[in-house]
């Protein structure tokens, strides 16, 4: 399913904008002024992201409703846990901007700083 | 001849070179020819090491080409023409040379294989859950952390996140998305990857492991050096202080395994600081074209040697064994 990628995204970024689940009829008109884009389309789209965890469903008479299994949040969450995490993985997959340090030791940084600016200031 | 001689370079060289790169001044005024040197070292240590084990397994001949060489040996050594002792030598040889390449080998598709999933996985979760930003000319991510990084590998995304955006200020957002560009530019994480495999394998290297932190160390210091260029040292700096102060760890949950690593990192951010606070003269053109000519002989010297005395007068040119 590499092409529906970019489709994937819009329909999750709509779930999530909405903030309450909708049937595969509303996304459709939701997407329809943005993208010329057939209601089959979105249906298989959906249920893909369905199947590979991305929403969860509800029956609701003879559609289902949609909605994300996690927030944004929660994956942005997962996202950084995974970019600081030093001590997992032996292969770096991520160049960060700092590395984390403990509490002291930035401390000690926030001194050099402060140290700098006022007297700079002077 | 030549082995023992290639051998001895490498030696002389894995000694010396961790203790004269890792403290050396030109190196912090310079990160770019520090990784330069660096990468010549390990590229000479390399060959001259390959090169002195060719060297021992297939005794140097002149005028022939290394696969004619090779060929003769074997064929020499199958008729028993070395003796038993000549044979079990080269035998042995040839076998702990072959074990490191194929150690060399598995640890680079082992690892290759490790960062390509998470990499796979992490950007996966970015393209449904980030925001491109074009005005940021980066992915954000929902996150009250504040925090950016560049994922290695194709395309090089540079990710920040919305703490960063908001705890920030908007010259110091700049300047920290500059630096992450010139890793994405730089193609750093090949830089460090390069490294980390050479480490990985052959972890007892003491060479190897200097290499890794030396490297990580540069690479930061140059992404600096680059976003300095277009943005106010300051802004960089106080948005490191930002970020340290906010991604610090407690010492309550400082597990034992990580303290080495987040030491380290806690250093190099110091100094980091120290460079953008107080910046370092830039090297005089003099000693700077004395470096590079430095750096160039030294990671062509043990290749040059090997064609010198292998390669010339003709390649491919078989002289017939004497039967």
């Amino acid at each position: 399913m590499r092409g529906f990628g970019d489709l994937e995204a819009a329909i999750m970024d709509r779930l999530w904008v909405r903030n309450a689940p909708a049937t595969v009829r509303e996304l459709h008109s939701d997407l329809l002024p943005d993208r010329d884009i057939a209601y089959n389309t979105v249906l298989t789209v959906v249920d893909n992201l369905y199947k590979k965890g991305w929403l969860r469903r509800e029956r609701e008479g003879r559609a289902h409703r949609y909605e994300p299994t996690r927030s944004r949040e929660e994956y942005g969450a997962l996202l950084m846990r995974d970019a600081l995490d030093e001590a997992g993985d032996p292969a770096e997959a991520l160049v960060r901007f700092v590395g984390r340090m403990s509490a002291d030791e930035a401390a000690a940084l926030r001194q050099a700083l402060q140290a700098h600016e006022r007297s700079n200031a002077k | 001849m030549t082995g023992m001689h290639l051998l001895l370079f490498a030696i002389a060289v894995s000694t010396l070179a961790p203790r004269g790169l890792a403290k050396a001044d030109w190196v912090y005024r310079s990160p770019r020819l520090g990784i330069a040197a660096w990468y010549a070292v390990l590229g000479a240590v390399l060959t001259a090491a390959a090169g002195a084990v060719l060297a021992a397994v297939a005794p140097w001949q002149a005028a022939t080409a290394p696969a004619c060489m090779a060929w003769r040996w074997c064929v020499q050594a199958a008729r028993g023409d070395f003796g038993l002792l000549g044979r079990s030598a080269a035998f042995v040889v040839l076998l702990a040379g072959l074990g490191l390449t194929v150690r060399l080998l598995l640890t680079g598709v082992r690892l290759a294989r490790a960062a390509s999933a998470r990499r796979r996985a992490h950007v996966r979760i970015l393209a449904m859950a980030g925001r491109t930003a074009p005005e940021l000319g980066a992915t954000v991510v929902e996150n009250a952390q504040p925090a950016a990084y560049v994922v290695a590998g194709h395309g090089r995304r540079v990710v920040v996140t919305t703490g960063a955006l908001q705890q920030l200020a908007g010259d110091e957002v700049a300047a920290v998305l500059a630096h992450e560009r010139a890793h994405a530019a730089g193609r750093h994480d090949l830089l460090l990857d390069g490294v980390r495999l050479l480490h990985h394998a052959f972890p007892r290297m003491a060479l190897f492991a200097v290499a890794h932190t030396q490297l990580c160390r540069l690479v930061e210091m140059r992404a600096d050096e680059v976003a300095i260029a277009r943005h106010a040292p300051i802004s960089l700096a106080r948005a490191l202080v930002t970020m340290a102060t906010a991604n610090a760890i407690d010492h309550g949950s400082r597990t034992p395994a990580l303290a080495g690593v987040v030491a380290a990192t806690g250093g190099d951010a110091a100094e980091r600081l120290h460079r953008l606070l107080t910046p370092p003269a830039p090297l005089g053109r003099a000693q700077r074209a004395g470096l590079v000519a430095g750096i160039t002989v030294l990671a062509l010297a043990p290749a040059v040697t090997l064609l010198a005395v292998q390669v010339f007068p003709v390649l491919g040119m078989c002289p017939a064994l004497p039967s």
